[in-house]
């Protein structure tokens, strides 16, 4: 076999595109977690009463966790009185009533991070909703939502436009207690996106988010809540950047999807937080509570992600198969190279009949990163034919990184066909002699190859974002190879 | 800490009267830690997480003492699994040594090596760490070091087959054993060893038995256990193996008794060029509840390893899989396979698989499938096209399910030993489909 | 020996077969043709009694008996054998042990006494010789990974074993060479005898040209559209299918799974 020649080690640095500061006034709460800061971020946000109580409630049953060490994770101590949990740009105060009232300068850092509002909603026809640090600062193509019945706003709005929705449906999937950060991101939330798609309506168009944390010593708490009615199918994209910091910074959102009978709902990620830098310094902490829940007859969620970034990525994007012939999806594609590391996977809960659920994870490991699949597949006693796939493989470039896989499988049904497969190899030295042997470069030949391997998943992302993401993972192992 | 692990706690800090061993001194320390192990962690809760599956309140049922017992002539040993020399362990402790041992091959009463302080012996026991909450059985079984056997086969002798049979008496009833069994083969040395757990004793005990395994370069051990306990007894069984450069370790088990089981096989891979095959099938029926652990850490580079499991449960039964491939850093030229199945005959039955890869070198090759489901109706429909009926074709589609772990065996009289007790056991699981 | 009224017959709630008429004789080999879709698989699966094919009228009598109140392996020891157009795989089941399984299985049931292992490898050598097929498909696990030619083979080495009464070849000889195909042809034609009925489902007129059939039908639409003779093979072979739209005779193609 050939060894990797060394100018490929060469070829490893290249820095973080997205590394820009926005300099603009924002209004940021000073460090801390304490009652007082909730009963201020929910005054400042106009919040109702019940809100607030849950809120202190969620704080309080937080007060009395730890946070989990179960995973392979190598975290820094995190210091939750030195977090912001409240930063929103100045003129949030008076809210810009559309677009062309937005502080130019907010719509420029769309820009350099590539999606100019208007551009891309008129040519993709995509509904924006931005999030900045933690204030959802506009959301475009909403009149034409509007028609079609579909409602996707920021959180704050949907609190105050939308309460009973809120509150039949804030916490039905993720229990303010459910976890550590959960629980946490239940006191502080900010904001986030909401999305209430009614029966039998179509949503005319892909929705997007795109979440940038920009303050320093800020954490972003976003939560988001996507119902669809029964019938009705909704689409929604999800992209997160974050400027280079030297501290880490902590995101812990919290996702929440309920597919009602025959609804559909499609969630795709492409992460990009701050990795940090070759050292392993600084980086966004990605712990993300992301769960569906299938609640009745053929429901169907589909999670797709790509992650790339963060200097720690630690989520399991789930679905509960609780309705009848239901079917819960999860394709993944998580890369890490230098110090990053990456724990995620999904759980498949199958309680219903006839419940499928596929995963394919793809982890791809450079540098001295560490990537492990964790996952579970449950299959319940009233689940009668339940059945799952699953497939994970890992990828090593590199001698340094690690690739792990743990899943559980409990199956509690006979009638249940559960496939699990997984695979871990270097990357294949032939196809990439091959490759070079017919005049393609290294760099390019990896990129291919890692391209092929992750195509399964690339192939369940919208087109735009398909590109992108092939994009970003060209970006991200450049000059892994070594 | 539970109760029993209290009351097993009280009894090892103060051994009965008139039976303190003349151990070295080494030993004597040796126990002393590993008691002082199990007084802060005591036995393990599913809150740990290698014991996640297995709860211990049955055991609490039935066990409420420690069973340092003589070795009793209560009943006979079963009739032997396969021919050869034979040793017999009742209630922990070697009762006898049956036939002729081959030159080359010592056996000696483990508290009679502890005593004499046996060459690698010290090395061998001090490797097995104690102080983890996982460990809890593994530290009442060294802070009750004594009972067992050592086994020596000498440099480049091939000592055929022994077989080793376990065996309980009437007084162990109500009480947890301890022993340990240490295996040692110098270079070029060969050797198959059976485990047969049989017979019917005293139903209502527990075995804790840690089994150590040290190859040498070039060294072969075929390691076969057959293990049909009568229901209401515990086995929890740790083997603990560490092989040489070039040496092969092939590991087949047969658990098909027992209402509680929990194995451990753990193998280092530690020179360059070792092998190892762990295959094992565990058949369930009733409430019982077997726990099966694999694990390959491949410490040296070029190393092979395969795992394989069929679980095949019926009535209220649960079988626990989980295999894991630990790759160090460095360990490249690595091969590692991983297979697992399971078959789930009636509505009540479960099975918990957890087949986990964690690599740290790069040239590697690793896989791992894994399945949960039923007989393919396809093959029935087919075998019935030809003539038999509903039930003779799942019993041949359930004895064929499990082939591959009897079929990976050198030919010979033992695997057909095996394979006919395990038809024999599947059989045994009665009819419990449709 | 069989005779087929008015059969109707769904596959996954879709009618497949649509009122199929079809009477073999003793001693006859009847060929049933017909293009993709036209119900020919699903017939086949129907008289050996797979799951999930659905009779919703009509009746199949075989040697005078109610062949669709018989369980598979009733049909089987009746002597009724399905040559599988897929032969399943069955891993860790030995081809030898599977096949004396089923011949004893047979046996017991028509009252002879089972054949011991000498007898039946004594059987099973005379059979492989007769078909000039290589005693290795022995010591293998059933059908798994065989060629699709050795599957094949494999059926007609078991059916050379088994000795049916009735044998239903499954388009057994669609994607083989011409060797392979010579070895099916030899199977049927040495099972040919006064006593016995053998039923060939082909897409193809190639293996009548080794084995002379006594009647042709042509399925199409799920019922038999046409029936003749080995002209009628022939005339097919050079028409193609599409004859029989152009003839007005029921529509082709409309049923999903054959």
């Amino acid at each position: 076999m050939s060894k990797q020649s060394p100018s490929v080690e060469s070829l490893v640095q290249r820095s973080y595109r997205h590394g820009f500061v926005t300099d603009i006034e924002s209004e940021t709460v000073p460090p801390g977690l304490s009652e007082e800061v909730i009963r201020l971020i929910s005054a400042r946000k106009n919040e109702p009463e019940w809100l607030l109580e849950w809120r202190l409630e969620a704080y309080r049953q937080w007060q009395q966790m730890r946070q989990p060490d179960w995973a392979q994770l190598e975290i820094e101590p995190i210091d939750f009185q030195a977090i912001s949990y409240f930063s929103a740009p100045k003129s949030a105060q008076d809210r810009p009533r559309s677009l062309d009232e937005v502080d130019p300068k907010l719509l420029e850092t769309y820009d350099k991070l590539g999606v100019p509002l208007h551009e891309r909603a008129r040519l993709a026809g995509v509904a924006v909703d931005a999030v900045f640090d933690s204030v959802s600062v506009g959301t475009t193509f909403k009149e034409e939502l509007r028609k079609a019945g579909v409602i996707f706003c920021s959180m704050s709005e949907a609190v105050q436009d939308h309460p009973e929705l809120v509150r039949a449906y804030l916490g039905s999937v993720v229990p303010r207690s459910d976890n550590f950060f959960a629980a946490l991101n239940s006191a502080v939330f900010t904001d986030g996106s909401f999305v209430y798609v009614p029966r039998g309506v179509r949503c005319p168009m892909e929705l997007s988010t795109y979440f940038r944390i920009n303050a320093a010593e800020t954490g972003q708490f976003e939560r988001t809540l996507i119902v669809a009615e029964e019938g009705s199918h909704v689409s929604y994209l999800e992209g997160c950047t974050a400027p280079m910091r030297d501290e880490n910074q902590l995101h812990a959102a919290v996702v929440e999807l309920v597919a009602l009978d025959d609804a559909e709902i499609k969630y795709s990620t492409v992460q990009n937080w701050y990795p940090g830098d070759e050292q392993g310094v600084g980086g966004i902490y990605n712990f993300v509570t992301k769960r569906g829940d299938c609640r009745e007859a053929g429901a169907r969620i589909s999670w797709t992600q790509v992650e790339t970034g963060s200097a720690i990525t630690w989520k399991y994007p789930s679905c509960v198969l609780r309705g009848d012939d239901s079917v819960g999806e999860f394709y993944s594609v998580a890369l890490t190279n230098n110090r990053q590391q990456a724990d995620t996977g999904t759980k498949m809960i199958h309680l219903g009949k006839n419940t499928r659920s596929t995963i394919i994870s793809k982890g791809i490991s450079a540098g001295r990163g560490q990537n492990a699949y964790r996952g579970l597949v449950k299959i319940g006693k009233n689940a009668h034919n339940a059945r799952n796939f699953t497939q994970c493989d890992s990828m090593l470039i590199g001698k340094r990184c690690g690739a792990h896989t743990f899943p559980y499988i409990e199956v509690n049904n006979p009638s249940a066909k559960v496939e699990h497969e997984a695979t871990t190899s270097r990357i294949g030295e032939d196809q990439l002699f091959y490759c070079l042997q017919r005049g393609i470069c290294e760099e390019d030949a990896v990129s291919m190859i890692v391209d092929g391997f992750c195509k399964q998943v690339f192939r369940e992302l919208p087109m735009e974002f398909a590109v992108e993401a092939k994009a970003l993972l060209e970006v991200s192992l450049e000059g892994a190879v070594g | 800490m539970s109760e029993l692990a209290a009351i097993l706690a009280r009894e090892l800090a103060a051994p009965p009267a008139g039976e303190a061993p003349h151990l070295a001194p080494w030993a004597d320390g040796l126990r002393e830690r590993a008691r002082q192990d199990f007084s802060r962690n005591g036995l393990p809760s599913t809150r740990v997480e290698a014991w996640k599956y297995t709860s211990l309140r049955g055991l609490e049922r039935t066990i409420g003492a420690l069973g340092a017992l003589p070795a009793e002539t209560g009943p006979e040993a079963p009739p032997p699994l396969v021919d050869g020399p034979r040793l017999v362990v009742h209630n922990g402790q070697l009762a006898a040594v049956q036939g002729e041992v081959p030159t080359g091959v010592t056996i000696t009463d483990l508290r009679t090596a502890l005593a004499n302080d046996r060459e690698g012996l010290r090395e061998m026991l001090e490797s097995l760490p104690t102080d983890q909450p996982a460990d809890g059985f593994v530290a009442l079984n060294s802070a009750d070091l004594g009972p067992g056997v050592l086994v020596h086969v000498a440099a480049g002798t091939d000592a055929g087959r022994l077989l080793l049979q376990w065996c309980s008496g009437p007084s162990a009833a109500g009480r947890l054993c301890n022993s340990r069994v240490c295996v040692r083969l110098e270079p070029g040395a060969r050797l198959e060893l059976i485990e047969q757990f049989e017979g019917e004793g005293a139903a209502e005990h527990c075995l804790n038995a840690v089994t150590q395994v040290h190859l040498g370069e070039q060294a072969e051990l075929a390691h076969a256990c057959f293990q049909q306990w009568p229901r209401g007894s515990a086995l929890i069984a740790l083997r603990e193996i560490r092989q040489a450069a070039a040496s092969r370790y092939h590991y087949t088990g047969l658990d098909a008794g027992a209402s509680l089981v929990r194995h451990d096989v753990r193998t280092t891979l530690a020179g360059p060029g070792a092998g190892c095959r762990l295959d094992v099938a565990c058949l369930g029926m009733a409430r019982a509840h077997a726990d099966n652990h694999l694990q390959v850490t491949h410490e040296a580079g070029d190393c092979a390893s395969v795992q394989t499991f069929r679980g095949v449960l019926a009535g209220r039964a649960r079988a626990v899989f989980n295999g894991r491939v630990l790759v160090q850093p460095g360990a490249d030229g690595t091969d590692a396979s991983q297979s697992s199945a399971g078959l789930l005959l009636s509505p009540h039955a479960e099975i918990d698989a957890k087949p986990e890869l964690e690599i740290h070198a790069d040239e590697v090759t690793a896989s791992h499938g894994a399945t949960v489901g039923q007989l393919d109706e396809d093959a029935i429909f087919y075998l019935r096209s030809r003539g038999l009926d509903v039930e003779a074709a799942r019993q041949l589609l359930t004895m064929a399910f499990c082939r591959p772990v009897t079929d990976a065996m050198r030919p010979g009289p033992l695997r057909e030993a095996l394979s006919a007790r395990l038809d024999a056991a599947l059989q045994a699981l009665g009819s419990p489909h449709g | 020996m069989l005779k087929i009224t008015d059969l109707h017959a769904r596959v996954a709630g879709k009618e497949i077969l649509t009122g199929l008429d079809l009477e073999v004789g003793a001693g006859e080999v009847h060929a049933i043709m017909g293009p993709n879709g036209s119900g020919k698989s699903t017939l086949a699966n129907v008289l050996a009694g797979r799951d999930g094919y659905e009779v919703t009228a009509g009746e199949i009598r075989y040697q005078g008996q109610d062949l669709l109140e018989l369980a598979p392996e009733e049909r089987a020891c009746e002597g009724v054998f399905l040559a599988f157009q897929y032969p399943v795989e069955i891993p860790g089941v030995n081809n030898t042990y599977f096949l004396r399984a089923a011949l004893n299985a047979q046996r017991k049931h028509r009252g002879e006494e089972e054949l011991d292992s000498v007898g039946f490898l004594r059987l099973v050598r005379e059979k492989l010789q007769i078909l000039h097929i290589g005693d290795e498909l022995l010591h293998r696990a059933v059908n798994e990974g065989f060629s699709g030619g050795e599957k094949k083979r494999n059926e007609i080495f078991q059916m050379a074993v088994l000795e049916p009464q009735l044998a239903i070849l499954d388009e057994t000889d669609s994607g083989l060479d011409i060797d392979a195909l010579k070895v099916v042809a030899e199977g049927v034609n040495r099972l040919r005898s006064p006593e016995r009925a053998i039923v060939l489902i082909t897409h193809y007129q190639r293996l009548l040209e080794y084995v002379k059939p006594d009647a042709v039908h042509v399925l199409a639409g799920g019922r038999i559209v046409a029936s003749g003779d080995a002209e009628l093979a022939l005339h097919l072979e050079q028409q193609g299918y599409t004859w029989l739209e152009e003839g007005g005779i029921a529509a082709v193609g409309s049923a999903g799974a054959a």
